[in-house]
């Protein structure tokens, strides 16, 4: 029971990545690849309609982690309690620059939000990568069960690091290089001409860094904690989830090569699947690692679910809830799916 | 604790200022569009087009201000949310899935779909998207309801609770009461925000159609709802509240001594000192007549409990609910004025009623405050009533310097977006909605 809980949890969050993911890109390249305010105008036309339901599976997921997990959840969010809030913080202001930005048409208006809506898109990119890497890395969890981080301290992995270090910071630089070529897959889907040109020079050259940073960060994170390897031992089945990453990155390369460009989108949707089910698969049954003592005080899904039978009844609603969830996304995509010009361009 | 609480409470009652714009507005946007339909007026449409501008901005407002609602439980009340999470987050989970997935997809195609594909789906998302606020009112509704009178639930084998029973949770009694009360709050607000900007059209002499019709639907809508909020669903939220939490009653009612006959108060200072009310005004015998329709009937006063049960903020709590009933009188008042006139077709003319209609939009979103603030501290000391205090519920491992910061934080962020939020507001007002019949046809 634990564990269907634990597995619906990493969909959710998979859904937010892939979802959210793509209008963080889209913030990320904004200032790179928009040469005027006809183009800005029509990128952000492609994240109006679809960015607030994007959220809302960061809302859901929190919710059910929440109620499957609320130890974990209770502990988490206290320990990272700087970090989070900060989070929620770029996310308000990321929110707000989005719907406001259109509502003067004024140039300084519109740079001012261009600017914050890019600044936040690289924050919470950042600190997302950072999130994970810190769920690899191991926080103090203390007899008490619980644990305050501060965001930093020199930066170098031990025992009394931060929440960044240079181990998490690896993985903040590749949640962003992720997000932003997850974001010019998507605008390489959507626009035509000279910015579908431009995605996708810059899909393949952030394919090729997102690729070496993979690497890196699997070694590293072997040599970390070097129980991650166990479960990928005892249970091989597993491994589809590692060789899927590296068969969507390849696949990633090949569409872009053939200018397949709704194939590239999805295998890099997949491609994330993949990477945060192999950490699913390495982390299991672990959901926040003590750093002090790993086998006796860490958080699993089993020591920190919620009971039985509240389980059993979040299983009632839960998979209905969520075929309405992908209906309503695939029918929001579906209504402004296609490609735009410059003739789309609405005014509100 | 006292940090962690004024971040909640900070938190919360700025988020609360939009979701019941939202809620009353997508009212009536549905109105003014399924009517529009109706009767084929491009008006009504019109006007349909103008408010869900405001309800998105709303929207989005309520949106990134709700997201650190859901996950301040878990960084600043983590005992809390350790403690009972398998319960509430069922319901905190839920309205994520079921109800706010409706909202933001359907407010999507709300909002950019018209012409893309048509009145019908058009039509169908604007009461997808009335639907989905709506319930997620109910889902958030449910989570507090089961605070304030905690049913369904027992205790685990590691001390924490957990749900028998998710019936008890999703049709707890207390929700009845608690749901339409606030929902008809929530319609109040916005049909005085309607109201106002009609009233300013017809003052400032433009968009008189749509001064005519905002007038006409917000007026007629405000006084239905302004009674509704009182009677039956004010009246009856009370009474579960003399039931269940007396003491809250007593120090709302600012009740000191258990007396029969017990009378309203309706002006005065509670005076903790010597435990009575300095300059009372009171009609003799109401309350108990309002509570048990029998004058004779026994109010429980404060002292019938132990200081300890007490809401820790007694005046707080009393001018909270005194506030809000004598704004919901004024608001009754105001709009049976109204109607009258009308009724009469003279409405245009009162230059004194179209100031007050236009000068009153503040008033709803200080009521509903004030009556969540009645309900919320009134609550106090406990934070799930009866089973656990609020000071047992707080982070332990978040040190006060660290809440402060991110208070202080929370405070400067929301001061601008609260002015950014006014000038955005008045900024679509002064557009109106004329021009945007220009901008659509371009």
């Amino acid at each position: 029971m634990e564990t269907i809980w634990f597995w619906l949890l990493v969909v959710m969050f998979s859904g937010y990545v892939i979802l959210d993911g793509l209008d963080f890109g889209v913030g990320m390249l904004l200032p790179f690849i928009s040469k005027n305010l006809q183009e800005r105008k029509l990128i952000y036309q492609q994240i109006l309609p679809v960015w607030d339901g994007n959220e809302v599976w960061l809302i859901a997921g929190g919710g059910i982690l929440f109620f499957s997990f609320p130890r974990a959840y209770a502990v988490a969010f206290s320990g990272f309690y700087l970090a989070f809030i900060i989070l929620l913080w770029l996310l308000i202001l990321r929110g707000i620059s989005i719907e406001v930005r259109s509502k003067i048409n004024h140039e300084l208006w519109q740079k001012f939000w261009d600017f914050l809506f890019s600044f936040s898109s690289y924050l919470i990119s950042f600190t997302l990568g950072i999130a994970l890497g810190n769920l690899f890395r191991g926080v103090p969890i203390n007899k008490n069960g619980n644990f305050f981080l501060p965001l930093w301290t020199y930066f170098l992995p031990g025992i009394d690091a931060g929440i960044v270090d240079i181990y998490t910071l690896l993985f903040g630089f590749l949640s962003s290089v992720f997000f932003a070529l997850h974001g010019s897959l998507f605008l390489n889907l959507k626009m035509s001409h000279a910015l579908q040109k431009k995605c996708q020079r810059i899909a393949s050259s952030l394919l090729l860094l997102l690729a070496l940073l993979s690497f890196i960060s699997f070694f590293w994170t072997s040599k970390v904690q070097t129980f991650f390897l166990k479960n990928f031992v005892e249970f091989p089945i597993y491994l589809i989830f590692p060789i899927g990453a590296v068969v969507c990155l390849l696949s990633i390369f090949l569409s872009l090569k053939y200018h397949k460009s709704f194939s590239a989108f999805l295998c890099s949707s997949f491609f994330v699947c993949m990477m945060l089910g192999s950490s699913a698969v390495a982390l299991y049954p672990y959901l926040l690692i003590s750093s002090i003592d790993p086998f006796l005080r860490s958080l699993t899904i089993f020591n920190s679910a919620a009971s039985k039978e509240t389980l059993k009844i979040g299983l009632f609603w839960f998979p209905f809830g969520f075929l309405l969830i992908l209906l309503y996304t695939i029918i929001v995509y579906r209504a402004f799916k296609g490609k735009m010009n410059s003739q789309d361009v609405i005014s509100y | 604790m006292e940090y962690h609480r004024l971040q909640f409470a900070l938190a919360a009652m700025f988020h609360y200022l939009f979701p019941q714009l939202t809620m009353g507005l997508s009212f009536f946007v549905v109105l003014f569009k399924t009517f529009g339909l109706l009767l084929k007026k491009e008006l009504l449409l019109e006007s349909s087009r103008f408010w869900v501008k405001f309800l998105a901005l709303s929207f989005i407002f309520g949106v990134v201000t709700g997201i650190p609602m859901e996950f301040l439980f878990g960084t600043n009340w983590s005992r809390f949310s350790q403690y009972c999470g398998s319960v509430i987050g069922q319901t905190l989970a839920m309205e994520g899935v079921f109800a706010f997935f409706l909202e933001s997809s359907f407010l999507g195609i709300l909002l950019f779909g018209e012409k893309r594909l048509g009145q019908k789906i058009h039509l169908l998302s604007a009461w997808l998207v009335f639907l989905g606020s709506w319930l997620s009112a109910y889902f958030i509704l449910t989570t507090n309801a089961w605070m304030q009178h905690p049913i369904g639930y027992r205790l685990n084998a590691n001390n924490n609770l957990e749900l028998i029973d998710i019936r008890n949770l999703l049709f707890n009694p207390w929700l009845f009461w608690q749901f339409f009360h606030n929902m008809v709050a929530a319609v109040v607000t916005s049909s005085f925000v309607v109201c106002s900007v009609g009233a300013f059209y017809k003052l400032s002499n433009q968009h008189i159609p749509f001064a005519a019709i905002f007038l006409k639907h917000g007026i007629v809508v405000g006084l239905l709802a302004t009674i509704f909020v009182i009677f039956p669903t004010g009246d009856g939220e009370s009474k579960q509240v003399f039931t269940y939490q007396p003491t809250k009653a007593a120090a709302m009612e600012g009740i000191f001594h258990t007396e029969k006959n017990a009378p309203l108060i309706i002006f005065g200072q509670p005076n903790l000192q010597t435990l009575t009310l300095d300059n009372p005004l009171y009609l003799p015998g109401m309350l108990s007549f309002l509570t048990y329709h029998r004058f004779a009937a026994e109010v429980k006063g404060l002292d019938h409990f132990d200081r300890n049960q007490w809401p820790d903020n007694i005046p707080l709590v009393y001018y909270a609910y005194h506030i809000m009933v004598g704004l919901g009188t004024y608001f009754v008042a105001l709009m049976t004025v109204a109607v009258c006139f009308l009724l009469a077709r003279n409405l245009d003319k009162q230059q004194w009623l179209l100031w007050l209609l236009f000068l009153s939009f503040p008033f709803p979103f200080i009521a509903n405050t004030a009556g969540w603030i009645t309900t919320e501290v009134g609550r106090q000391p406990w934070v799930i009533f009866g089973i656990l205090k609020t000071a047992d519920g707080t982070s332990q491992a978040v040190n006060a310097g660290n809440a402060l910061f991110t208070l202080l934080g929370f405070l400067g962020l929301y001061v601008c977006l609260g002015v950014l939020f006014l000038f955005l507001f008045i900024l679509e007002i002064s557009r109106g909605p004329q021009k945007n019949v220009h901008m659509e046809n371009v």
